[in-house]
C-alpha cells in the first residue's frame, strides 16, 4: 500500500518495498522536492528515503511463501545469504562438511573421506592407513574441527612419538588456529581432575607422547595386579604407596575407574599408531587406557595392513575394544562381512552379474536394507541391460551400507591420489674404491672372522653386521675409529630404535661387537694413510652436488652420526652450508628449530638420520641422497617419504644412491633394492615381507665367504622371493580396501561437498559479523570495525564495553578460556576469517587470529544470533550472470528437512528450482548448485517494475521438494534399522565387558577378604553400569518411526542473464 | 516514477570515477564508461580554441588535461598548478566552459551506461529522476569565498542542461553554446530545479561514507590521505555525536592537496603520459619530501586550530583516539604510506595502524576489472542521497579544540569513574552493572 505526502507523519510504521524484511517508524521530518524524502527510523540507522520506496506496515499481513511469491513480495540478495550462512553456522546439518576450508591447506578430496567416515560411524572411532605422505596428521585434524563443529567436542588428546610433539603443535597452531599444548603425565593427570570437578565442559587440546604415558615396568606390574583386583597390588605398602602417588599411576588408575557421563577426551588421537601394535609392550597399555575412557579414538599408522592380519586386529582392537574383543570374533566378523565386501566388489564392476549380486545379498542377515536392494536388484536380474549410473550409485551405496567392517578403517593409497603424482628419478652413483679403501673394507672384515675362529666362537651376523655397515658408511670415520682407539664401531643413531624406539632399547647393546684396538694392529698401516683426502665416495658427492645440481637444496641420509658429522665437516670446508638433525639433537623444539633453518635461503644442505626426520615435511626440497642404504626397504621408502609426500611441488624428484663396488651396501641393497623397484615405485607395504628375507640374505652374505656369482644369484633369488610375496598380499591389500569400501560413494561426497559449496566461506562469515555488529551494537554502544585492516581480508574489531561484557560472559557460561590474541584491556583484536590470508599475514601481524566458524568469538556471534531469533526476509529476487545455466527466469525453494531418532538424526537442506518458460524442474543437485552460485556471485535484482504471481508454479514446485523428503525419510528408515542393529551389539558388548570385568574383580575381592567399602563401592559400579546398559538398550529398543520435520527456509526468482 | 537515482561523481585530477545508485532499491554500480576500463574516466577534455570535445570521442585540437586543477587556480585566480596543466592553446576557453563541456560528457556517459549496460534500461531521462552529486575539492578552497564551489555547481548546472537538451550527443560543443547554456541554467527560472539535480559535497566527507555508512564508526579524530594518479589530497577532521539519536557532525580542521600523485612517480610516469605535458619527472625523494612537506602543512593547520596542549584540560589530545585511513588509486604504493607513517609518529600523533577503506558488503557492485575500492571511495561516498550525508562544518565554523573536545577525552585529569572489570555486566555485583566503579 503506497503512502501518500499526508499520511507521513510521526510514529507512522512503514516497510521499505524493495527490502520487504526491513520495518522502520517514520519520524515526521519530511524534504520536499522533486522527489519527496522522508526520514524513518530503522532498526539499526535513522535514515531519509525516497517517499515512493516505502508502503505502510500491515502486522497481520499474511506472510507465508505462498503469498510472497503470489504478490511479488521478494527481498534483496544480502538478506538470503545471511539467511543460508545461519543455516549453515548452526552446525547440525548432516551433508555440510564443516571442517572444509577452515584450515590453511590445499584442498585435497582424500583427505576428507575419513571425516566423512568418522561422522557417519557409528561410535567415532576410526583407524586411519594411509600410505606414508599422505597428509594422516591433516586428516585428523580435520576431524577433530568437524567434531568441534558438530558434536560440540571440546577435549583433544594428541598421543604421538616424543619427536612429533612440535609438529603436531605446530601444525595444529599455523593451519587449524588450535591452541593445543604439550603436557606430560603429571600435566595430564591435572587436566583430568579439572575435567572430573568441572565436567563436560572443561576443554584442552594437548599433545603428549607415549613415552612420556607409557608406565614403567613396576607401575605397568602395579596396574596389572591392581587390575585384577588386588587392594595392595603389589603386597609391599610402601612401594604400593610411592607407585600409587607416581602421575602415571594416578592417571591410568583414575581414567580405569572413570565413570562419568562424559568422557575424558572426546576425541583422543594415536600417531603412528602401530607402535602399540605389540599386545605384551607397554605402549600397548597406553592405547588401551585411552581409548577405552575417551568418546572418539582416531588411530593413525602408514603400516598396519600386511599379510599379518593379526596387527590389523590389534590395531582394531585399540580402536573399539569392545568390537574386536578377540581375534576370533575379529574373524568371525571377517567372515560375516565377505558377501557384503562382494556385493559391493560385483556391482563395482562395469557389468555386473545381478545374479551373483542377489546370491551374495542371500547371505547377508535379514534388514530393511537389503529387502530394498534385493528388490532394486530382482528388477534388473528381470530385465538386464544397461545400468544407469546414478541407479548404479544407489545400489552400491546402499551395499556399502551393509559392510560392517568399512566403518572402521580408511586407506588411501598413493596410486589414487592423482592429483600429485610425482614422478621418482633414482641415480646410482658408481663408486670405484680405492686400492687402499678396498683392502681396508676386506681387512676389517677378514680380521673378525679370523679373531672369531681364534677364539672358538660360532661366527654370527651380529659380529660383522656393525662394522661392515660403519665401513659402508664411510670409510676415514671407521679409520678414524681405528686411529682413536674408540671402543665402539659405529656410533648408530638409535640403530635400534629404528624398528620400534620404545621397545628395544635394552637391545641395542647386541651391535657393539669386537674392540677395536685389537684390529688395529693388524691394519697399522692405516694410521698412516690419509683416508680423508682420497675418499672417493665423499668425492663423488661432492662433484654430484657442486656439478649437476648447484642450486637445489639436498637432503642427505646416514644411520651413523659420525658420518653425519664427517660429512658436515667435508661440505662445509666446500662451501655448502650444512644442517645437520641427529638423535642428539635432545629437546623436539632445538630440533624443530633446525629443520625450519633448513628453509633458510642461504642453507644448502641437510644432513640428518632418519629417526631424527621421522614425520617430517620436507616437500619444498627435491632431491634427496642416501649416503649409506638401509637394509629394510620400508626404510628406504620412509626416507623417500620424506620429500615424495602431499604439497611436492615438483614433477620428478630425485634419489641419489651410492654403490661402492665390494661393498655390502653395493652388494645386498643396491641390487635388491634396484630389482624390487624400491627407489622407483612406491613400495606399500613391505615391511612385514622383506624383513625375514633381508636378514637372511644378510647373514649368507656376510657370514659365508660367497664368490661374486653366488652373491649375485642369492640376490636374484630373494628378489624373486619377495615379489611373490608382494603378489600375495597386493591381494590381501585388495581384500582389504573392499573391506573398507565406501571410497567412490564417500569420494563423490567430498567432491559434491566443495562444488556445491556445502561448508562455511570466509566471506560468508564477514558478511554475518558486519550484520551482527551493526544489528546488535548500533548507537552508543557500537563497536569500530575496520575491515581490511591491519591487511587484506582482516578485521581489526574494536570492542564496546557491553559487547566485550557479553563476549566475556558466553566465554565464562561456556568455560572457554579468552582467545589467544583479544586484548582484552584495549579491547582489540585483529582476525581475519580466511585461512590463506592467516598464512599470508601471521609473520607480519603477530597478533591476528585465524577465526573460523568454531572460533569462540564466531560461536558466541552465532549462539547470541539464536538467542535473538532473528529472522531474515525469506523470498528473494536476483539476477545471475551465468553460462551454465539456460537463460531465463527460475524459481526456487529451500527447505530444511529433519529426521530425528534417538539413535541417529539427519538434517538436510533440500533443493528445487523450476526454469519457468519451459516448466522444467531441475535436479535436487542442479538446484542445490543453482542456488549456491547465485549465493556466491549473483546480485539482487533492483526492479521495480513489480514480478508476476508464480504461485502456480511454485506449488508444484513445493510438491516436487515433498517428494524428496519422502525419499530421504525411506533411505533415514533403512539406516536407522542398520545402525540401530549395529550400536545394539555394539553397546551390549561395551557394557557386558565392562561389567564382567568389575564381576570378576569384586569376585576376587570377596575371595580375599577385602575391605567392605571397597567392595560396595565396586557394587555401585557394576550397577550404575547395568543401569545405563539398560538406558541405552531402552532407546535401542523403542519404535524406528520417525516424524520427519519440515521448515520452510528461503525461496524466490533468479533471472539467469548470459555471459559474455 | 520507476527510477530515483544518484550519481556520486569523483572528479579526479587525472581520472573520474562515477558510482550510480537507485535510490528506491538502495543497489549500486560502479559504472564503466564504452571501452574505458577500471571504471575510469579520463579528466580531460579536447579543445581548438572554438570547440570542445568529449575525451572519448575521437581526437581533435588539443588535449587540456588537470581541468580540477585548472579550475582551482582559476577560482583562487592563482597560478599554483600552471605547470601541470599548461596548454599551447593561443586562447584557452575560460575554467566555466571547459568545465561544462567535461561535465556533459560525463553524464552522457552515465546516460549511455543505463541505456546499455544495466538492468536499469527502462529508465527515461526527464521522467525518471537522476541527481549528479559532485565532489568538491575543498582542500583547494584556502579563499573562503565559495568561488571553486559556485565554479564547479555552475559548470554541473549548464552541463545538465545542456544533456537534457541535445540528449547523449557525441557532437563537439561550441563555446557559444556553452555559454549559452552557462547563462540558463545559472539564469532564476532553471536554477530552483537544477539546485536539486546538481549537488555538490565537500571531497574529504566524500570520501570516509563507507566508514561512516558502516554503522560501526567510532568518535574521534580523522586523518585520511586519497593518494590520486595526479595528486595526493589530505585531509584532518573530527567526527561526533553527542547522543545516539543526535545528527552525526564532521568538522573539518584542515586539508593539504600536493601535486605529487602516484603518476609522477618515476617508474609510472611514462605509463602516464605525463612527461607530454608537465616535462618534469620527480624522483622518489622528491616525492617523499613533498609529501613529507604537505604533512608538516597540514598537522601545522590543524595545530593552530586545534592546538597540541589544552592548558587546565589534560594532556595532548593528538596522542590519543585519531584513526588514519588511506585510500585512492596510488594507496597500495609502500611511499605513501611509508611517509605518512613516519610523518604522524614523528608529530606524536596517536594512531596504532594505518586503515584502508573497507569494501562494502552490501548493495554494491565493483566493475570485474577493478579489484581496489580505495579508487572509487569518493565516488561510491556520494553515491547517497545528500540528505543521508553528514553536515560538513568548515573551519571557520567551527568552535575550538577547547570548546569541542568531550569529557571523556580527557585523560590526564582523575578520572571521575574507575572503569570495573565487568565490562558492564548486569550481573555485577560490584559496580551494579554500570561499568564503573565509585
Amino acid at each position: 500500500m503506497h503512502l501518500s505526502l499526508d499520511q507521513t507523519v510521526a510514529s507512522v510504521v512503514v516497510r521499505h518495498r524493495h527490502r520487504p524484511g526491513t520495518v522502520g517508524v517514520l519520524t515526521g521530518n519530511i524534504i520536499k522536492g522533486i522527489v519527496p524524502m522522508v526520514e524513518v527510523k530503522w532498526a539499526d540507522e535513522t535514515a531519509y528515503e525516497p517517499l515512493a520506496a516505502l508502503e505502510a506496515f500491515a502486522a497481520n499481513e499474511d506472510q507465508s511463501f505462498e503469498s510472497l511469491i503470489a504478490k511479488g513480495r521478494y527481498g534483496d540478495l544480502d538478506s538470503m545469504r545471511s539467511l543460508m550462512t545461519f543455516e549453515k553456522l548452526r552446525g547440525d546439518l548432516s551433508n555440510v562438511v564443516y571442517c572444509m576450508r577452515t584450515a590453511e591447506i590445499d584442498f585435497y578430496p582424500h583427505q576428507f573421506l575419513p571425516v566423512l567416515k568418522f561422522v557417519q560411524s557409528p561410535l567415532g572411532r576410526l583407524l586411519i592407513a594411509d600410505e606414508v605422505g599422505l597428509g594422516k596428521t591433516i586428516e585428523a585434524a580435520l576431524i577433530w574441527t568437524e567434531c568441534q563443529a558438530r558434536f560440540k567436542a571440546r577435549r583433544l588428546l594428541v598421543i604421538c612419538p616424543p619427536t612429533l610433539i612440535p609438529k603436531w603443535i605446530r601444525e595444529l597452531e599455523d593451519r587449524f588456529g588450535i591452541d593445543a599444548q604439550y603436557a606430560n603425565a603429571k600435566g595430564l593427570l591435572e587436566q583430568f581432575k579439572n575435567c572430573e570437578r568441572k565436567g563436560a565442559g572443561q576443554g584442552f587440546a594437548i599433545v603428549t607422547s607415549y613415552h612420556a604415558l607409557r608406565p614403567r615396568r613396576n607401575e605397568k606390574r602395579y596396574l596389572q595386579h591392581w587390575l585384577s583386583g588386588h587392594s595392595g597390588p603389589l603386597g609391599d605398602d610402601e612401594v604400593d604407596e610411592k607407585l600409587e602417588k607416581r602421575p602415571r599411576v594416578a592417571l591410568f588408575r583414575g581414567l580405569l575407574e572413570w565413570n562419568h557421563k562424559h568422557s575424558f577426551a572426546d576425541l583422543v588421537v594415536f600417531d603412528e599408531a602401530h607402535l602399540m601394535k605389540n599386545t605384551a609392550a607397554a605402549t600397548h597399555v597406553v592405547g588401551e587406557v585411552f581409548s577405552s575412557s575417551s568418546q572418539g579414538v582416531l588411530a593413525l599408522s602408514a603400516t598396519p595392513l600386511n599379510n599379518q592380519t593379526r596387527d590389523l586386529y590389534a590395531l582394531l582392537k585399540l580402536v573399539d575394544p569392545d568390537m574386536f574383543r578377540d581375534e576370533a570374533t575379529f574373524n568371525a566378523l571377517r567372515e560375516r562381512n565377505r558377501p557384503a565386501v562382494l556385493l559391493a566388489n560385483e556391482l563395482g564392476r562395469t557389468t555386473p552379474d545381478f545374479h551373483r549380486c542377489v546370491e551374495h545379498l542371500e547371505l547377508i542377515p535379514p534388514s530393511a536394507a537389503k529387502d530394498h536392494l534385493t528388490l532394486h536388484l530382482k528388477n534388473h536380474t528381470h530385465s538386464p541391460g544397461e545400468i544407469s549410473p546414478s541407479d548404479r550409485v544407489s545400489m552400491l551405496s546402499k551395499a556399502q551400507r551393509l559392510n560392517e567392517l568399512g566403518a572402521f578403517l580408511n586407506r588411501t593409497r598413493k596410486v589414487e591420489v592423482f592429483q600429485n603424482k610425482v614422478t621418482r628419478d633414482a641415480v646410482t652413483l658408481n663408486v670405484k674404491p680405492t686400492p687402499e679403501e678396498s683392502a681396508f673394507y676386506n681387512g676389517v672384515l677378514k680380521l673378525i672372522r679370523r679373531r672369531v675362529a681364534e677364539r672358538g666362537d660360532v661366527l654370527s651376523v651380529f659380529h660383522l653386521i656393525s662394522p661392515a655397515l660403519t665401513m659402508a658408511s664411510c670409510l676415514p670415520v671407521m679409520a678414524a675409529k681405528l686411529r682413536d682407539g674408540r671402543s665402539r664401531w659405529g656410533d648408530l643413531d638409535d640403530l635400534a630404535a629404528l624398528d620400534d624406539p620404545f621397545e628395544a632399547e635394552d637391545e641395542a647393546e647386541d651391535f657393539v661387537c669386537e674392540e677395536p684396538q685389537a684390529i688395529a694392529e693388524d691394519l697399522s698401516w692405516v694410521r698412516n694413510h690419509d683416508f680423508d683426502s682420497c675418499d672417493t665416495k665423499y668425492a663423488r658427492l661432492r662433484d654430484e652436488l657442486l656439478k649437476r645440481n648447484p642450486t637445489d637444496k639436498v637432503i642427505i641420509f646416514a644411520f651413523f652420526k659420525d658420518t653425519l658429522r664427517y660429512l658436515q665437516r667435508r661440505l662445509e670446508q666446500d662451501g655448502m652450508k650444512c644442517i645437520l638433525v641427529t638423535g642428539d639433537v635432545k629437546t623436539p623444539e632445538e630440533r624443530d628449530a633446525l629443520l625450519r633453518s633448513f628453509e633458510a635461503p642461504e642453507s644448502r644442505v641437510l644432513l640428518c638420520s632418519e629417526v631424527a626426520a621421522e614425520g617430517v615435511d620436507l616437500q619444498f626440497c627435491r632431491i634427496m641422497v642416501n649416503y649409506d642404504l638401509p637394509w629394510n626397504p620400508m626404510r628406504v621408502e620412509q626416507r623417500i617419504g620424506r620429500i615424495d609426500r602431499i604439497g611436492q611441488a615438483a614433477q620428478t624428484i630425485v634419489i641419489i644412491n651410492f654403490n661402492v663396488e665390494g661393498t655390502i651396501d653395493g652388494s645386498i641393497c643396491m641390487h635388491l633394492h634396484h630389482k624390487i623397484g624400491v627407489f622407483t615405485q612406491t613400495v606399500g607395504d613391505l615391511e612385514g615381507i622383506m624383513g625375514q628375507h633381508i636378514s637372511s640374505l644378510t647373514r649368507e652374505l656376510l657370514v659365508d665367504e660367497l664368490s661374486s656369482e653366488q652373491i649375485e644369484q642369492k640376490i636374484v633369488q630373494t628378489a624373486a622371493a619377495i615379489e611373490n610375496k608382494r603378489a600375495i598380499t597386493r591381494e590381501v591389500s585388495d581384500e582389504s580396501d573392499s573391506l573398507i569400501g565406501l571410497r567412490s560413494i564417500l569420494q563423490d561426497s567430498v567432491s559434491k561437498g566443495e562444488t556445491l559449496g556445502r561448508y562455511i566461506k570466509a566471506n560468508e562469515l564477514r558478511r554475518f559479523t558486519d550484520e551482527f555488529f551493526a544489528e546488535t551494537y548500533g548507537g552508543n554502544q557500537h563497536c569500530q570495525l575496520s575491515w581490511d585492516s591491519p591487511d587484506d581480508q582482516c578485521l581489526t574489531l574494536h570492542f564496546s564495553f557491553e559487547a566485550m561484557s557479553d563476549f566475556e560472559t558466553f566465554l565464562r557460561r561456556n568455560d572457554l578460556p579468552w582467545p589467544k590474541g583479544f586484548n582484552t584491556k584495549q579491547r582489540l583484536a585483529a582476525l581475519t576469517f580466511s585461512p590463506q590470508q592467516f598464512e599470508l599475514s601471521k609473520k607480519k601481524h603477530r597478533n591476528l587470529i585465524l577465526a573460523n566458524h568454531l572460533h569462540p568469538f564466531v560461536q558466541w556471534m552465532t549462539s547470541t544470533r539464536r538467542e535473538r531469533s532473528k529472522s531474515w526476509h525469506p523470498a528473494s529476487a536476483s539476477i545471475l550472470t551465468s553460462k551454465r545455466w539456460e537463460v531465463g527466469d527460475y524459481l526456487f525453494h529451500v527447505m530444511r528437512l529433519s529426521l530425528s531418532h534417538p539413535a541417529m538424526s539427519r538434517k538436510e537442506l533440500v533443493f528445487r528450482a523450476m526454469h519457468l518458460e519451459s516448466g522444467s524442474v531441475l535436479t535436487a543437485e542442479d538446484s542445490e548448485a543453482l542456488v549456491n552460485e547465485l549465493l556466491e556471485s549473483g546480485r539482487s535484482w533492483g526492479t521495480t517494475r513489480g514480478h508476476p504471481d508464480y504461485s502456480v508454479e511454485f506449488k508444484s514446485l513445493v510438491e516436487t521438494a515433498n517428494e524428496d523428503c519422502r525419499a530421504k525419510q525411506e533411505a533415514f528408515g533403512e539406516d536407522l534399522e542398520l545402525r540401530v542393529n549395529s550400536k545394539r551389539a555394539q553397546i551390549t558388548n561395551h557394557f557386558r565387558s565392562r561389567i564382567e570385568g568389575a564381576m570378576r574383580r569384586l569376585e576376587i575381592m570377596a575371595q580375599r577378604g577385602d575391605r567392605i567399602r571397597g567392595m560396595r563401592l565396586m557394587e555401585s559400579q557394576v550397577e550404575a553400569l547395568q543401569k545405563r546398559l539398560e538406558e541405552e538398550l531402552s532407546i535401542l529398543n523403542g519404535d524406528l518411526a520417525v516424524t520427519p520435520q519440515f521448515k520452510r527456509v528461503a525461496c524466490g526468482l533468479i533471472r539467469i542473464q548470459p555471459s559474455h | 516514477m520507476n527510477h530515483f537515482f544518484v550519481a556520486g561523481f569523483d572528479f579526479g585530477t587525472s581520472y573520474s570515477k562515477v558510482v550510480l545508485r537507485d535510490q528506491l532499491t538502495k543497489l549500486g554500480k560502479a559504472i564503466t564508461f564504452g571501452s574505458e576500463e577500471e571504471g575510469l574516466f579520463p579528466s580531460f577534455v579536447w579543445c581548438d580554441g572554438k570547440s570542445i570535445g568529449s575525451p572519448v570521442r575521437e581526437a581533435f585540437g588539443e588535449r587540456v588535461p588537470y581541468l580540477k586543477l585548472l579550475a582551482a587556480d582559476s577560482a583562487t585566480d592563482r597560478q599554483d598548478y600552471r605547470a601541470l596543466y599548461n596548454t599551447a592553446l593561443k586562447t584557452t576557453p575560460a575554467a566555466d566552459l571547459l568545465l561544462s563541456a567535461f561535465f556533459a560528457s560525463v553524464i552522457s556517459g552515465i546516460l549511455e551506461f543505463i541505456a546499455n549496460d544495466s538492468e536499469w534500461d527502462d529508465f527515461v531521462f526527464g521522467q525518471d529522476v537522476l541527481v549528479i552529486q559532485l565532489a568538491v575539492p575543498t582542500g583547494m578552497m584556502e579563499r573562503r569565498d565559495s568561488k571553486l564551489e559556485q565554479l564547479m555547481k555552475g559548470a554541473l548546472k549548464s552541463a545538465y542542461l545542456l544533456v537534457e537538451q541535445r540528449g547523449m550527443s557525441s557532437e563537439r560543443l561550441t563555446l557559444k553554446i556553452l555559454r549559452a547554456a552557462w547563462d540558463r541554467a545559472n539564469s532564476a527560472p532553471e536554477n530552483s530545479r537544477l539546485e536539486q539535480l546538481c549537488v555538490i559535497y565537500p571531497e574529504v566527507a566524500a570520501g570516509v561514507q563507507t566508514i561512516f555508512r558502516s554503522r560501526s564508526l567510532q568518535e574521534g579524530k580523522y586523518i585520511t590521505m586519497d593518494v590520486g594518479a595526479g595528486t595526493v589530497d589530505l585531509n584532518v577532521f573530527s567526527y561526533f555525536r553527542a547522543t545516539a539519536d543526535a545528527p552525526r557532525k564532521l568538522d573539518y580542521w584542515s586539508c593539504k592537496v600536493a601535486p605529487f600523485g602516484c603518476s609522477r612517480l618515476p617508474e609510472l610516469y611514462d605509463d602516464a603520459g605525463i612527461h607530454e605535458k608537465t616535462g618534469d619527472s620527480l624522483t622518489v625523494t622528491q616525492v617523499q619530501a613533498g609529501i613529507s612537506e604537505a604533512i608538516a602543512k597540514l598537522m601545522k593547520a590543524a595545530f593552530d586550530h586545534q592546538p597540541r596542549k589544552i592548558e587546565g584540560n589534560g594532556g595532548d589530545p593528538w596522542s590519543r583516539r585519531t584513526k588514519c585511513y588511506v585510500f585512492g588509486g596510488g594507496a597500495n604504493n609502500q611511499l605513501y604510506t611509508t611517509e605518512l607513517w613516519h610523518r604522524l609518529k614523528e608529530l606524536e600523533i596517536g594512531i596504532d595502524h594505518l586503515f584502508w577503506l573497507p569494501q562494502p558488503s552490501e548493495g554494491f557492485e565493483l566493475p570485474d576489472d577493478v579489484d581496489q575500492f580505495g579508487r572509487l571511495a569518493v565516488a561510491y561516498g556520494l553515491s547517497f542521497h545528500a540528505a543521508n550525508l553528514e553536515e560538513v562544518r568548515l573551519p571557520s565554523e567551527l568552535q575550538t579544540f577547547r570548546e569541542s573536545y568531550p569529557d571523556a577525552w580527557k585523560p590526564s585529569k582523575p578520572p571521575r569513574y574507575t572503569p570495573c572489570t565487568c565490562y558492564s555486566n548486569p550481573d555485577c555485583m560490584r559496580c551494579g552493572g554500570t561499568g564503573f566503579l565509585g
